[in-house]
């Protein structure tokens, strides 16, 4: 139920692309071709793009297409759009995966901690650092940990993904991004678990504090961490567009931007389309993990 | 203490409002190329120094309020239009009208928001109004679902139903009965949506996507900033201490709002 639910989100996300790419003013023959270009330049492109047949054929096509993995050919590189993004999309799922390690890292700690006694001094210093983390976008940290660590103290690169050291600047930015709002989740969540009766009776059994947080409140609190990790996944896709940028990173944001300036249609409809399925599948994975933290979830 | 924490992002929030609307008017000269005083670190004259043409730092800063309060604002109020009106009559309408609107807002939220505005302002090209466009497209979504389930929450209130049963008419019931009850929630989201427009501006146009240049816009100078690190890392200063503040005052707003309603619904 959930796989076909997910699978027509999927495919109002392809279309929603598709319609964004061919509804919006500006043709892309003319913005490829430049003003100058003759009428039979402009016809022989229209046509080689598939642009001449009309609104819904091109949709039927696309979406074709999309079922076995084809999404057309970048127009400024001779590559399918498909090779093009095969070549970039590992960066960034390593540069996200690095920035969600960091965050989980960082948040699950903080938010137990503030847990444990709200009000308290850890409590108050978390949610400075969850308002201040929430308020220095990508752009603004980058360059700044880029002005200490590469530039006066030089440990590290300033840019660059040749090599695995490269990952450390843009996967702390990112990552610290994402552990500002987890680490009010997971926050919320622990705090929602100890007032259970569970709790009162996990004490009353004699456990100590650290048991009880970690084995049974951390448990069963994990359920709304998750979906929250997983919807900011999403966001963690959109924010490495920026990070790759500062950072020069050769991911797919980078790509997406590349592909943006150089005014090549097929190409951003195919990135935006790929993070946008990323993000789908991503969310009915959480789902799918529910089941495996929460007996109780495949019981129902 | 207690009072502190409105009253000064409140200030900071009033501030950067006034820098916007007096740019225009104040003896700034945000434009005026001076390549002899280029790079020019902080001091009396230029209170943050020079850009690499030595235009004053300072005064583009105060200059890019300007954008950034004015993109803020005019994607908030638009956004909040457009979404409270669907989500609105949405949960009104009910049927197939719903269902509809549900569906359109499960698609927009399965996008990740800032790669939907990118694309959206790369495809309509560079510019202002386009910025304000793109993040309309994303930012509508949340106060369409918000809106939507507050509503249905109400719709059911004995008052709605007796208002309906005097044969109030529609228009009078939204707006006497309906909206009054659902703006505190609403108002949480808008200075979230007010703080995320204000990010997403400075990005877009960090990534050369949304204000062109000579326009000072924070974003775009911290791009211009970046390209000279090595040579003059006070460039970065201005724009960064600026965004930020007004981001932060805006999301301790949102927060401070969120907890007052919580406190007060606990009480209710």
């Amino acid at each position: 139920m959930r796989l076909v639910l997910a699978l027509a989100v999927a495919l109002g996300v392809a279309t929603l692309v598709f319609l964004l790419m061919h509804l919006t003013p500006g043709d892309p023959v003319e913005a490829m071709l430049g003003e100058s270009a003759s009428g039979a330049d402009r016809a022989a492109l229209r046509t080689a793009l598939g642009l001449d047949a009309p609104l819904p054929a091109q949709w039927w096509r696309f979406v074709s297409g999309l079922a076995t993995g084809d999404l057309g050919r970048s127009i400024g590189a001779q590559q399918t759009v498909a090779t093009l993004i095969a070549e970039r999309l590992p960066n960034t799922v390593v540069l996200a995966l690095a920035a969600l390690a960091i965050a989980v890292a960082l948040a699950l700690p903080l938010g137990l901690m503030s847990a444990r006694r709200i009000g308290g001094g850890w409590d108050r210093a978390t949610s400075v650092f969850a308002v201040l983390g929430m308020s220095l976008p990508s752009f603004v940290l980058g360059p700044l940990l880029m002005m200490v660590f590469a530039v006066w103290l030089g440990w590290l690169p300033v840019s660059g993904s040749e090599r695995a050291i490269g990952l450390v600047l843009p996967a702390v930015t990112l990552g610290l991004a994402l552990a500002a709002p987890l680490s009010r989740m997971v926050r919320a969540a622990v705090v929602e678990v100890l007032n259970d009766e569970f709790i009162r009776a996990a004490y009353a059994r004699g456990l100590s504090a650290q048991q009880v947080l970690w084995r049974h409140a951390l448990r069963n609190a994990a359920l709304p961490v998750l979906t929250i990790i997983g919807m900011q996944l999403g966001a963690l896709l959109g924010g490495a567009v920026v990070t790759e940028m500062v950072f020069g990173w050769a991911g797919l944001g980078q790509l997406t931007l590349e592909a943006i300036q150089r005014r090549d249609y097929p190409l951003v409809q195919g990135c935006v389309l790929v993070v946008s399925l990323g993000y789908v599948g991503v969310n009915l994975l959480t789902d799918a993990v529910y089941g495996l933290v929460d007996p109780r979830v495949a019981r129902r | 203490m207690k009072r502190a924490r409105v009253l000064l992002p409140l200030l900071v929030l009033l501030g950067w409002l006034l820098c916007a609307l007096l740019a225009k008017v104040l003896p700034l000269s945000p434009n005026t190329i001076d390549l002899a005083q280029g790079f020019a670190p902080p001091a009396a004259a230029h209170w943050l120094g020079t850009d690499e043409l030595g235009r004053s730092i300072a005064a583009r800063v105060v200059s890019g309020a300007r954008v950034s309060c004015g993109v803020g604002l005019a994607v908030m109020l638009l956004s909040l239009g457009i979404g409270v009106g669907i989500g609105v009559l949405a949960a009104l309408a009910g049927g197939w009208v719903d269902a509809c609107c549900s569906r359109l807002i499960d698609i927009f939220m399965a996008f990740p928001g800032i790669l939907l505005a990118i694309a959206l302002a790369g495809v309509l090209g560079p510019g202002l109004n386009n910025v304000v466009l793109a993040l309309c497209a994303v930012s509508w979504v949340g106060f369409a679902r918000l809106a939507r389930a507050q509503t249905l929450a109400v719709k059911a209130r004995d008052h709605v139903l007796a208002a309906r049963a005097l044969g109030s008419p529609q228009r009078y019931v939204i707006f006497r009965h309906v909206l009054p009850l659902i703006a505190a929630p609403l108002l949480v989201e808008a200075s979230f949506v007010l703080a995320g427009a204000v990010v997403a501006e400075a990005g877009l146009s960090f990534l050369g996507l949304g204000a062109q240049p000579p326009l000072a816009s924070w974003g775009s100078m911290i791009r211009q900033a970046m390209q000279f690190l090595l040579v003059a890392p006070h460039m970065l200063i201005g724009p960064c201490v600026a965004l930020v503040s007004l981001v932060l005052a805006s999301n301790l707003l949102g927060d401070h709002l969120r907890q007052t309603r919580q406190r007060t619904g606990d009480r209710a």
